[in-house]
């Protein structure tokens, strides 16, 4: 884990617009501030502070100017975690992975003094407190060790988080297999409350080149519902072309939105997905 | 069917582990998965494809014929057709050509497998006939069992001497039931032949012959292979002087050659060269000196027949006043001088010249010689030829005449107690015939008479092969043969087992191609 870090450490998580809303903290936002970054002048208007008054513009034009400065915000970001049984498959179990990026970038987000929040996605997802600063990275490690695979993907419970129904903006990882319905109104709803979305999805070898032959009993680990299979070729190769048009699709759904999209393999390097999505921000 | 190695059957008891290995990979297997939904939507747009099970369970049945197929292969198989005999005849081919090695082995070994694996595959209740062919016939074994004739087998060995088929066409018919004959050639045989060998890639001296009128020698090669050779011949005496010679002989072709020695010697010899299936018919040995010819004595005073004897080279002659009972044995005697032969010539020719015993009266007229129509000199004119005051033989019992007259024989020929005779009573002061040609032609073809148109000793001093490696028409049918009732043979069917093996082999992989 120390390696991983050290890897990522020159890496930053950066919005790529500028904020609406948040804390003050270290991001142009689209508000006027008290930062040191001269924005305008306008008009005194009683009321306003005496203390922005432009004395010099006075003395030039007898009028009285207010200097406006931009104000700087903190970002927020969130990881979308998929935790249900169905991240629990693979050769290099894809939950692991997920767990690796999660970790990754709650340690760039809080060494870079941002807001952090984690929300596991499950048929019973609910949001981990936010939390902001360096020293609270080992409350972080905490959460992600105590979480194990659990339930069914929902994705529409997202929607009805408070953690983002409460405030709008922000950056959200949204890190998952896709195996399950409506991701679409999902990624529709995170891009309408404004958020930069970054989806990086994940698949087993097994899922992309399955390996399996013969007589099969299929038995879906979330629903537990049943397929008895005896594979082909032609079965495989159908199947190859399905799970492919599966990862296409996730793609060109991001690219219509605006979305960073990455695929990974569950045995690829955390570090180098990382580079691949953030990298491109 | 039948099968000589039983233990190749081995590989049948893989099929249970072949079906144990299917069942166990065609179980159900249970693997929990993140999602099934794909597979759902490939499962249904599959529905379609029903071809699978019953490939897998071709894949099954061509997996264990294949097993079949090898052990079949490995188990040496046979097919036998027709009823079973009780009595089988074996006929070997045991003429020269059986010594050729092919791959480190003789035709005549291969021979001598073929009948054993044939005689393993028989009955054990059933008679064995066991005959050598060469040119002449061996009788072996007569309705003796399959581990008497097994045993014979191990004793036997081939000759020098060539296939005669009229011989076998002779003795093939002396035997009831099935009939099967191994050999290396391809020959019409009315039972089942059993051929070994695939090649015969020979040149072979078929003759050899030394012309002491010109002095040159003559002999012939003949290249049995299917391609033109290119045959180094060695001529070597016996001082060790040799000379090389090379010539090239189509396929099939007999190519007559001649060599003309310096000096004639004891002996040549005429050697292939080349190396071949078969090296006995690859050297031949040509007597030439003194010691190898016949030798034949003139008894008594005869000028005409000293010189006809003189210029027959061929002939080891010697002149005697007469025989005596410390002399050495001669190949032929001849009396002259109404001389009769006494002791020391039994096994020999005697030719009596004048033999007043054997004369029934003396003609004062003159007579025309003429030669007999059916003697060995028929095919002389000799009109024109006549004696005076001739004398006429008496008519010897089983004595065949050589000239005659118009009142009886003046030269017979015949059999005394086993030995060839020639009486002549032709007064050889009163007759033109010495003076003509025919003369010395009547003594040398009487003298071949007498030998047998052979005239060198000692032949089994040089082995040398024979003119023809068979002798007769090698396609010939004769009307029995064609009614014979066929017989199909013991047919190896080991190269069909492995066609097949490789051909489900194919099958098998085109199968698994089309159900993973």
């Amino acid at each position: 884990m120390d390696d991983f870090l050290r890897q990522i450490s020159d890496l930053k998580i950066k919005p790529r617009k500028k904020l609406t809303y948040g804390e003050i903290g270290n991001y142009r936002s689209q508000s006027l501030g008290n930062s040191m970054n001269f924005y305008d002048h306008r008009q005194y208007i009683p009321q306003d502070d005496v203390r922005r008054i432009d004395w010099k513009a006075y003395m030039r034009t007898k009028n009285l100017y207010i200097r406006q400065f931009t104000e700087e915000k903190t970002v927020h970001i969130k990881v979308i975690m998929d935790n249900s049984l169905s991240m629990d498959y693979g050769t290099s179990v894809k939950f692991d992975l997920a767990k690796t990026l999660t970790k990754g970038i709650g340690y760039l987000t809080l060494n870079q003094g941002d807001i952090f929040s984690f929300v596991p996605l499950n048929n019973e997802t609910y949001a981990e407190t936010s939390i902001k600063g360096k020293d609270k990275f080992y409350q972080l490690l905490k959460v992600l060790d105590s979480i194990s695979c659990e339930g069914m993907t929902d994705y529409e419970n997202i929607i009805r988080l408070n953690e983002f129904n409460r405030e709008r903006g922000g950056i959200t990882f949204l890190i998952t297999d896709g195996f399950g319905e409506n991701i679409d109104k999902v990624l529709d709803f995170l891009c309408g409350r404004g958020e930069e979305v970054l989806f990086i999805q994940i698949l087993s070898e097994d899922e992309v080149e399955p390996e399996v032959n013969d007589k099969l009993k299929l038995i879906d680990k979330e629903t537990n519902e049943i397929v008895k299979i005896d594979i082909n070729r032609i079965m495989k190769d159908m199947y190859k072309k399905k799970i492919n048009s599966f990862i296409d699709n996730n793609r060109s759904m991001s690219l219509k939105r605006d979305i960073v999209y990455t695929f990974a393999l569950s045995s690829d390097s955390p570090q180098e997905i990382l580079r691949k999505t953030i990298g491109g921000m | 069917m039948r099968l000589l190695n039983m233990q190749g059957l081995w590989p049948v008891l893989l099929i249970p582990l072949i079906l144990l290995l299917y069942f166990k990979k065609h179980q159900e297997k249970e693997i929990k998965i993140s999602s099934i939904k794909i597979w759902d939507e490939v499962l249904k747009e599959a529905e379609g494809i029903r071809t699978k099970n019953i490939n897998k369970y071709l894949l099954l049945f061509l997996e264990i014929m294949i097993v079949i197929s090898i052990a079949l292969a490995l188990s040496d198989p046979y097919l036998v057709k027709g009823k079973a005999e009780d009595e089988i005849t074996v006929f070997l081919d045991s003429s020269i050509s059986m010594n050729s090695v092919e791959k480190g082995e003789s035709h005549f070994q291969l021979a001598k497998e073929e009948i054993n694996k044939f005689l393993h595959t028989l009955k054990d209740d059933v008679r064995i006939n066991l005959v050598l062919i060469d040119s002449d016939e061996n009788v072996l074994l007569e309705r003796g069992s399959k581990k008497e004739g097994i045993d014979i087998l191990k004793k036997i060995s081939c000759s020098d001497f060539p296939l005669n088929l009229n011989k076998f066409s002779e003795i093939k018919s002396q035997f009831d039931g099935e009939k099967v004959f191994i050999t290396d050639k391809d020959v019409n045989f009315d039972g089942s032949v059993i051929k070994v060998g695939k090649d015969f890639d020979n040149l072979g001296i078929t003759y050899g012959y030394y012309d002491y009128y010109n002095g040159d020698l003559i002999y012939k090669i003949k290249n049995y292979s299917s391609k033109r050779k290119e045959v180094h011949i060695s001529i070597s005496d016996e001082e060790g002087n040799k000379a090389i010679d090379k010539w090239s002989i189509g396929p099939g072709e007999e190519k007559d050659m001649f060599f003309h020695p310096k000096k004639e010697k004891n002996v040549f010899i005429v050697s292939i060269e080349n190396e071949d299936s078969l090296s006995e018919d690859n050297k031949y040995t040509i007597p030439v000196g003194q010691k190898y010819k016949k030798s034949v004595v003139l008894v008594g005073d005869n000028l005409f027949f000293d010189s006809a004897l003189k210029s027959i080279p061929q002939i080891n002659y010697v002149k005697k006043d007469k025989i005596s009972s410390g002399d050495k044995k001669f190949d032929l005697y001849i009396f002259a001088d109404n001389q009769s032969a006494e002791n020391n010539i039994e096994d020999s020719g005697v030719w009596y010249l004048d033999p007043e015993w054997e004369i029934s009266g003396l003609k004062t007229r003159t007579e025309e010689i003429h030669e007999d129509e059916g003697s060995f000199l028929s095919d002389l004119d000799m009109s024109k030829t006549y004696v005076n005051n001739a004398k006429y033989l008496n008519d010897i019992k089983n004595f065949h005449p050589l000239l005659k007259g118009e009142g009886g024989s003046f030269m017979v020929y015949g059999m005394k107690k086993g030995e060839k005779v020639m009486y002549s009573s032709l007064d050889f002061n009163n007759t033109n015939f010495v003076m003509t040609p025919y003369f010395p032609i009547v003594i040398k073809e009487s003298i071949g008479w007498f030998f047998d148109g052979d005239y060198l000793l000692d032949k089994e001093e040089f082995t040398n092969p024979p003119s023809q490696l068979v002798v007769g028409d090698m396609n010939n049918r004769d009307a029995n043969e064609r009614k014979a009732v066929s017989y199909t043979p013991l047919k190896p069917i080991k190269n069909y087992s492995i066609l097949l093996a490789l051909v489900l082999l194919v099958m098998e992989w085109k199968v698994y191609k089309n159900a993973f």
